[in-house]
């Protein structure tokens, strides 16, 4: 700055001297012939003096214009050492513009530690100003922070209310069937609305999970493997399709019951999510020298490996997901598993599973195992726990069904038409029964029905095939899988009251519709409806016999 | 209204019965005395509660009672020991009442009687 201000004079004086000494030559040249033929040649001094005079003006101009060259030289070494000193300045400011773009704001937006401004010592006004950036961006950062924790917390008590109200659902849907202990009817009710609300509880526990908090739900006791599967099962939508097998006789501490059928119950919903609706989800249980394993497999497609590479990391717990970074729901699951693998320690991978889908394998640590008794004559190796017993046709649970398949031969084509009910995952409820079970119900039958179920067992087996058959195209959807049986199994014992004894049937309504203060009178019918249909069951074939102390057929029948 | 306790378990109904509310057999009431049949093993596939259940009726044991060791709905148990009478690990006692039951047709005239009134 100070070198700018003495320039100006010399730069002029520089422009106006070589024009001084070119008018002064100029001048002399004009004036010199003038002065001669003027003054004649007798006298020269004017034209000397005007020679003079000229070169001397010359000369002055000549020195002036060599001085101020001189002090623009300085002035111009002054000016490469300014503009020197300002492109400096400007590389560090936009070296620290630099690093406030490209790292401060980035690590910003991730909420993460970012590296240091850089200084700017020559220049007190940037560094001011930038400063000043640092300081904004850092009150930004803690606002945020400050507004997620907000938005978790808020998150989580809404959550803790959900979860609440879903649980508050489930034990009304518990109290309604102790008010009603013998309706079946209640009972199917009651687990309706209690699958659903376990859904809800498990999406709102979820969130809070997400959110780091601890699940809404606590158990007091531990827990045996196989029903924490189920207890997972119980959870998702598709719980039929979950095969249990092996009861390694471990059971889990209570402090990590529910987390632990948390777990499960996310990867067993995604396993049933991801595989087609009419296989099975296997889960194999065993103990191991460090713990227990619960091996989760399903019959899906699988995952890529970029995808599979990412699943693993979210799902062991290595990749922390927080509720922010969601993006789609059917991610929540992995991160709910990975967030419970964190705290508690459970081990989980996912690989590629030997029938094509995915294996989740979850290790529980030995610490937080306990052992349980084993009940009855437990075989560890070849228990296959009932989860899936309806649809492994191998199990002698379904060759009961088949037996009940041999009584309920002709309703087999209606199957599929109870089967597209829009309700989701429970078949229409009491519509198809009495058109399915009356027909199946003469008054005469049910005592042969029963002893050919009972005593014909093996008979029954090869029904199986003609009476499960055309349940599976019915399948297709996976929603209409899992109630399958209340359609399918016959419930003769009302059934049969409404269709052949209307005297019955009145003796039983009330026991429905007014449980409370017709409760003697409700026994009273209970009583009669079993005297009327043992007395039927026995003497269904021969009415005329009214024979009462025939007991011997009742022994059969109740075999 | 409900002096009885809530009892909450992880393990739902639903899932012990996968899905079934009505029992495979209509002859099955609260009264109803079952008895396991001792002669015959429990499958390997049985569940623990199935195996506590029919340890339970090594002794005759009516249905509710059943129910109320289990601390399980009747309806519910209903559903299970007709699954495991039909598997042949548990029986239906007679009732005692079949002894002295009164004929059809008296039964019958005291249901048209109770109409009438």
């Amino acid at each position: 700055m100070s070198s700018m201000s003495s320039s100006p004079p010399p730069s002029r004086l520089r422009q106006v001297a070589p024009w001084v000494c070119v008018a002064g030559v100029l001048a002399y040249v004009l004036v010199a012939p003038v002065l001669f033929t003027a003054t004649g040649a007798s006298s020269t001094w004017p034209a000397w003096l005007v020679g003079i005079a000229a070169v001397g003006l010359a000369v002055a101009a000549a020195l002036i214009a060599a001085r101020s060259s001189r002090d623009d030289l300085a002035a111009h070494e002054d000016l490469v050492l300014a503009y020197r000193r300002a492109e400096e300045r400007a590389g560090a400011a936009s070296a620290a513009l630099d690093a406030l773009a490209k790292e401060q704001l980035p690590a910003f937006l991730d909420s993460e530690p970012a590296p240091p401004l850089p200084h700017l010592p020559g220049d007190a006004g940037a560094q001011a100003r930038l400063d000043e950036a640092a300081a904004m961006l850092a009150r930004v950062q803690e606002e945020r922070v400050a507004r997620r924790d907000a938005v978790q917390v808020a998150v989580v008590a809404l959550s803790r209310k959900v979860q609440a109200a879903a649980h508050r659902i489930q034990e009304e849907a518990a109290r309604m069937v102790q008010r009603h202990p013998t309706d079946p009817d209640i009972l199917q009710t009651s687990m309706r609305v209690d699958h659903a609300a376990a859904q809800q509880a498990r999406q709102a526990q979820s969130l809070a999970a997400l959110c780091g908090e601890w699940p809404g739900q606590q158990w007091s006791e531990p827990l045996p493997l196989p029903d924490v599967v189920k207890g997972a099962a119980s959870r998702i939508t598709a719980f039929h399709r979950v095969e249990v097998s092996g009861d390694p006789g471990v059971a889990v501490s209570a402090r990590i019951v529910e987390p632990l059928i948390h777990l499960v119950a996310e990867l067993l919903s995604n396993a049933t999510q991801s595989s087609p609706p009419t296989t099975q989800v296997l889960v194999s249980l065993r103990q191991v020298q460090r713990g227990a394993v619960v091996e989760i497999d399903d019959c899906g497609v699988g995952l890529d490996l970029k995808q599979l590479e990412q699943a693993r990391d979210i799902a062991s717990g290595k990749r922390e997901i927080s509720i922010t970074e969601l993006g789609e729901i059917p991610q929540t699951g992995l991160a709910v598993v990975g967030t419970y693998a964190r705290r508690h320690g459970f081990r989980v991978d996912v690989t590629e599973s030997v029938y094509g889908g995915l294996r989740a394998i979850v290790m529980i640590p030995a610490e937080l195992t306990e052992a349980v008794v084993p009940t009855g004559m437990l075989t560890p190796a070849a228990t296959l726990p009932s989860a899936g017993n309806h649809t492994s046709g191998a199990s002698a649970l379904g060759s009961r069904r088949s037996a009940t398949a041999v009584v309920e031969a002709p309703l087999a084509p209606e199957l599929p038409s109870a089967k597209p009910a829009d309700d989701d995952e429970w078949p229409a409820p009491a519509a198809p029964d009495p058109a399915t079970v009356v027909p199946v119900e003469p008054l005469s039958a049910p005592g042969d029905v029963v002893d050919e179920e009972e005593e014909t067992p093996v008979a029954g087996a090869p029904v199986q095939a003609p009476g499960e058959l055309p349940l599976r195209p019915g399948r297709a959807r996976p929603e209409d899988d899992e109630f399958p049986e209340p359609s399918a199994l016959p419930q003769r014992r009302s059934r049969r009251g409404e269709a052949d004894t209307p005297g019955r049937t009145k003796a039983t309504e009330p026991r429905t519709e007014a449980p409370g203060p017709a409760q003697t009178a409700e026994e009273a019918g209970e009583w009669m409806g079993a005297f009327f249909s043992s007395s039927e069951a026995r003497f269904g074939d021969s009415p005329d016999s009214s024979e009462p102390s025939a007991g011997a057929g009742g022994t059969s029948e109740d075999r | 209204m409900d002096t009885e306790e809530y009892r909450d378990h992880p393990v739902r109904s639903y899932v012990l019965t996968s899905g079934r509310a009505h029992p495979s057999r209509n002859t099955l009431r609260p009264e109803t005395l079952v008895r396991a049949v001792e002669s015959r093993p429990v499958l390997s596939t049985a569940s623990r509660l199935e195996r506590e259940l029919v340890e339970l009726c090594r002794g005759t044991l009516a249905l509710a009672e059943v129910a109320a060791y289990l601390q399980l709905p009747v309806s519910l148990v209903a559903v299970m020991v007709s699954d495991l009478v039909d598997s042949g690990n548990l029986t239906i006692r007679s009732n005692h009442q079949a002894h002295v039951l009164p004929g059809k047709d008296i039964l019958e005239k005291i249901l048209d009687g109770l109409r009438k009134l």
